[in-house]
This record gives C-alpha cells, structure tokens and sequence, in this order.
C-alpha cells in the first residue's frame, strides 16, 4: 500500500549502511562510556564530565567520508558501463589506484559459476598484474543470509599459489538478510609473477548461515598482465641518524610496493612511516597509503615493503619518493615487560608516557599519556612473548583514541601457564623523528 | 543463543558480558546514532552515552532477548534530545553537519522524517532500519500489535502526503 514509501526508507537504510564505520574508535567510546558510569557509581553525584573526542581525528574521519562518497565522473562512467558493477563500487571507492583501474579498462570480467547445493558463487571478474589478483565475486543464496563467512582455500595456476596475503571484507548482515552478497577477494603474490598460462581455479569454502559450501570453480583470465614498472634505487638516506635504503620501488595497476632495508647498526627502531607518499614535479601527491595491507615483513627482520595505492595509469613528468614523519623510539624502549602475578611494570620507554593501571594473568590495563593529539590511533602491541620466549595467545587487544591528555589501552592475554614477566613489543609508539627525504625515482 | 546468555550476565551484573553486549551491538548502535546525527563524531559521542546509560540502567531490562532494541532505543533518544538541544536541525530538514549522508536524492526523505514526531521517528527506524519485527516493537512498548500497525500506518501516510506536496512542487 505504501511500496514508494517503503522503498525510500528501504534507499535510505542501504544508504546508510555503506557509509564505513569508525569501528576501532567505537571501541575507545565504549571504554570510556564504562569508565564514566563506574566512576558515577563510586563518587555519587560527582561532576559529570564528558570526554571529547579528539576534534582533529573527528576532522580527519569526516574528510575521509566525504572522499568515499564522491567518485569521479569518469569512474562512475567506467564501472556503470560493467553490468552488475554497482555494488562492487563501495568496495573500490576508497582506492585511487583501483579506480584508474576500471578507467582504463583493466578490469577483466569472467562470468563463472558454480551452484552447489542452493548457492551460487560466481567469479565476475578479476584484476590481474604481476604483485597480485583482485578476483570480484558474487554469491547468491536460495534463502537469506543471517550470517556468511568466506574461508579461501587455493587459487591454483599450474599448481597452487602461495600468496603472501589474502584479503577480504568482513561481511555483516547486522541488519537484514539478505540473498547476494559480494566482495573483493585480493591476493597479494609473494614475488612477482608473470604467470604462462592464464587458467586458473578458485577453491573458496563459504560458511553460510553455519552450513559449509565448497566451491571450485575454474576460470580463464582474457589478456596477461601488464608489466611491471620498476625503480632500482639502492640509494641510503639518513632521518636523525638513523639509514635506511630505499630498495626498490615497484609499480603495479594493484599497488605500489616500496622495499626498505634497515641499517643494523640504527639506534633507533623505526616502528611505523607516518607520512610515505609518491610526488610528482609540482608536489601533488599521486600515491598514498591504501586500505588493506600497508605493509609487510618486519623492521625487525631488517626489511619491509611498504604498500601504497597505485598511480600506474599516472603519467606525471617527475616521479619522487617522499618520507618525512615516522615513529621511532630507542632500540631499548621499543618494548615494555610487565609481570602481570606482581602487578608491576618493569620496563617501558625510559619518556614514561606508558603508565599500568592494572594487571593480571588474563591481561593488562594501561594508560599512555601524550601531550599531542593523536593523529591515526595506531594500536600499541606488534606481539607478546613470555619470559621463555613463547609468543603468547592475545584475545583481544584496543586503545581508545586519545582524550584528556591520554589513551586507554586494554590488552587480554589467554593464561596458558604463561611465565612471568611478559614482553610486549611496541607496533607503534608517540615518538617521532622528522625528516625531508626527496628521491627522485628514475629509470 | 550466545547473544542472549550474553545479555542475560551483563543484565546480572557482569561487566565484562556488559562489555561484549556493547561490541556485538556496536555497529548496529553507531548505523542508529548515524542515520539521526549525521556524522562520526556525533555518533561516536551517542555511542559512549549509550554505554554509559545502558551500563547504569542494565538492571532494569527484563527480557535478554530485547537487548539490542534496547539499545538502540537509548541512542535515538539520546540523539533526539541531542537534535533538539543543539536546534541544530531546522526545518527544512538541513543539518548544519551534512558531511555524511546529505546526497540529494535522501535530503527529501530526510526532511521528511524531521516533520514526524519523536515517537514516529522511532517506530520507523525500529521498522524499516532495524527490521524488528511488529510483534516485538509492540512487546517492547507494551501496547497491542494492533496498535503498533495503526501507528505505522498514520505515518507512512504523513510521508506519503510529505513526498506529494513536495512531489509536485518538483515537477513545476
């Protein structure tokens, strides 16, 4: 009787449920809702106080929507000319370089299926290029989907692929149930490839409303990949005393790897590139840190390859590789150890911004306190080992974006008999040296 | 199920299930405070309220099994006295942060429900965003299904004659 009605609020709940969600900092705002009602609990009509968030980060996520929202004409035309495209829009908006992607028609589509049982996946197309694959799929079911998981098992050429990581999105049916669901499976290749033959199969388990379908489905990709342009560059640069080499620079339609090496003999660990970007001769930005992996390998190891979205269609006259900001902290403060039977801190960074508040064998309860608003919240732990070394089992691990001069930080660990005290190895640290590296990336 | 022995501790007392009621929620909760505030900080603040509301007044919910409209119902109230406060939504439906979800084609539907009353924003969200069934709005507001329908009916019909008085002036 009302259908039109019905389907504007219908529109309108679709709407809204593409627009990402601060997921991370929901965490932080939960935190701090329980602290305020404890803290009431305890001091009875105690001056009610609200903590605010941070008006930068707030700034920062608003900018973010806006850009994911606007797509530029040309994307819009390419993706709308690709029957069954639109979902998959929201799932590529975020990245530039998938977006020249479809511009440039780079984007192969296959239209595979498979049914088993009362489900359907079908592979709609893939993007194919020597650091990866993006394989777009969809999957129909017969009856509606409370609830699906995707587990991939192979993607197999010749013989199996061994990716160095595979990602997907999380699917969640919070509201509704619906009957198609699609995603982006993106397989990231341990080196380059350049694969002979273009046949592959995608072995991919899906979990659907707690009920397993194994599908294997074989497909052929039209054209091979374009090349790869790469950037030799060996060249050392210094931040505050502190070198690195700047290896290799790589460039694909899916990304742009940078490989870094570190200099052993750093007092220093760099934990984490605030600001790594690819600059043209006029200082405009092409290419900047993607969703999804942004890296991999450890500094630890000496090595790590840093992943930005892709400028390949790009043709500016100038390339240059940009690094100012990074967070690095002295190799002895770049953990703390905490004996969690004593409750005590033993060790942390010697500027003593982390201070404990609680610990136990089943976790610990910090605060870091910082003079400066956060920019990103990063998290704090990279991994957690006991004093024989075992790497222990974290439940779950979150730090709430900063307020009142700090932020939370909430660590659960799983008691195995674990023995005291434990290592936690900083991901990512408010210490900052500062740097202008410019290197030009030539042929 | 797992959700309502959650909801069942946290009802009891226990923080830590109180903890995970929050996060199994959460994004259900930030999409609720979203549709009514418009952007992420706003919502993001509507979340802690809704933490720190729900937390002190979990004791009072009777049925586990109603947990998440619960919830959701404390942030649409937290966010319409947060509206109404802040008078920052005037009239014709604008809000003065349109960051988020101000394209044209749901400005007219927004500015739509900014005409219903408090209530009949709630039973729409409750309807069309949360898919909560008629059944269980009417167990929740403890009215008869019967009711509930009539309601529903009354302002789908005040949209309907929004969309046409609007309708028209479109097409001039």
């Amino acid at each position: 009787m009302y259908e039109k009605e019905e389907q504007k609020l219908t529109d309108f709940k679709d709407r809204l449920e593409q627009v990402p969600l601060p997921l991370e900092a929901a965490d932080g705002a939960i935190m701090q809702g329980l602290e305020r009602a404890k803290r009431e609990k305890l001091q009875t009509r105690a001056k009610r106080k609200r903590s605010l968030l941070s008006l930068a980060a707030a700034a920062l996520l608003i900018l973010t929507l806006v850009t994911t929202i606007r797509v530029s004409p040309a994307f819009a035309n390419a993706v709308a000319s690709i029957p069954g495209m639109e979902k998959f829009v929201e799932l590529i908006q975020n990245d530039k370089g998938l977006q020249a992607v479809f511009e440039n028609e780079y984007y192969q589509p296959i239209g595979e299926s498979q049914t088993v049982g009362n489900a359907t996946l079908t592979i709609d197309g893939v993007i194919l290029d020597e650091s990866g694959m993006n394989i777009f799929y969809t999957i129909e079911s017969a009856v509606e989907m409370d609830d699906i998981r995707i587990n991939p098992i192979a993607l197999k050429n010749q013989e199996e692929i061994s990716p160095d990581g595979i990602s997907w999105h999380h699917s969640d049916f919070e509201e509704g149930s619906p009957k198609i669901f699609q995603d982006v499976l993106s397989y990231r290749f341990s080196e380059s490839t350049k694969f002979e033959d273009l046949d592959f199969t995608l072995a991919l388990q899906v979990k659907l409303n707690g009920k397993e379908f194994d599908f294997s489905i074989p497909f052929t990709v039209p054209e091979n990949v374009k090349p790869s342009i790469v950037y030799e560059m060996h060249e050392e640069v210094e931040v505050e005393g502190q070198k690195f080499t700047v290896e290799e620079v790589t460039i694909d339609p899916l990304r742009v790897g940078i490989r870094l090496t570190f200099d052993p003999d750093n007092t220093k660990k760099i934990l984490q590139f605030e600001d790594i970007r690819l600059e043209d001769e006029d200082g405009e930005s092409w290419s900047s840190i993607a969703n999804g992996f942004s890296a991999s390998g450890e500094a630890e190891d000496g090595e790590i390859v840093y992943y930005l979205q892709s400028n390949y269609f790009e043709t500016p006259e100038k390339l240059y590789l940009r690094i100012n900001k990074m967070q690095a902290v002295d190799i002895e403060d770049s953990y703390f150890l905490v004996d969690t039977d004593k409750n005590l801190l033993l060790h942390s960074p010697k500027d003593g911004q982390l201070e404990l508040i609680e610990s136990n064998r089943s976790g610990i309860e910090m605060i870091l306190k910082r003079k400066d608003q956060p920019d990103h919240t990063y998290g704090i732990d990279k991994k957690i080992t006991d004093a024989d070394g075992e790497l222990l089992d974290i439940q779950s691990s979150g730090i709430s974006s900063g307020y009142e001069g700090k932020q939370d930080i909430s660590i659960d660990i799983n008691d195995n008999g674990y023995t005291n005290p434990v290592r936690v190895d900083l991901f990512a640290y408010p210490n900052y040296i500062n740097g202008d590296v410019k290197i030009e990336l030539k042929k | 199920m797992a959700d309502i022995e959650v909801a069942r501790k946290a009802i009891e007392g226990d923080e830590e299930a109180f903890v995970t009621l929050m996060q199994i929620h959460k994004e259900a909760l930030l999409r609720t405070a979203l549709a009514f505030l418009k952007n992420e900080h706003d919502a993001l603040e509507a979340l802690q309220e809704t933490t720190y509301r729900a937390f002190r007044k979990i004791g009072s919910l009777k049925e586990p099994t109603y947990a998440k409209t619960w919830l959701i119902r404390i942030t649409i109230n937290y966010c319409q006295d947060q509206l109404k406060k802040d008078g920052r939504y005037v009239r014709d439906g604008k809000s003065a942060d349109s960051a988020v979800l101000d394209d044209l084609t749901q400005l007219e539907l927004q500015e739509a429900l900014s005409t219903l009353s408090a209530a009949e924003q709630q039973l729409i969200y409750m309807k069309y965003f949360q898919n909560v069934k008629i059944k269980d709005i009417a167990a929740l507001e403890k009215i008869p299904e019967g009711t509930v329908k009539s309601r529903l009916h009354k302002t789908l019909r005040t949209l309907r004659s929004h969309f046409e008085g609007k309708g028209e002036m479109d097409h001039v």
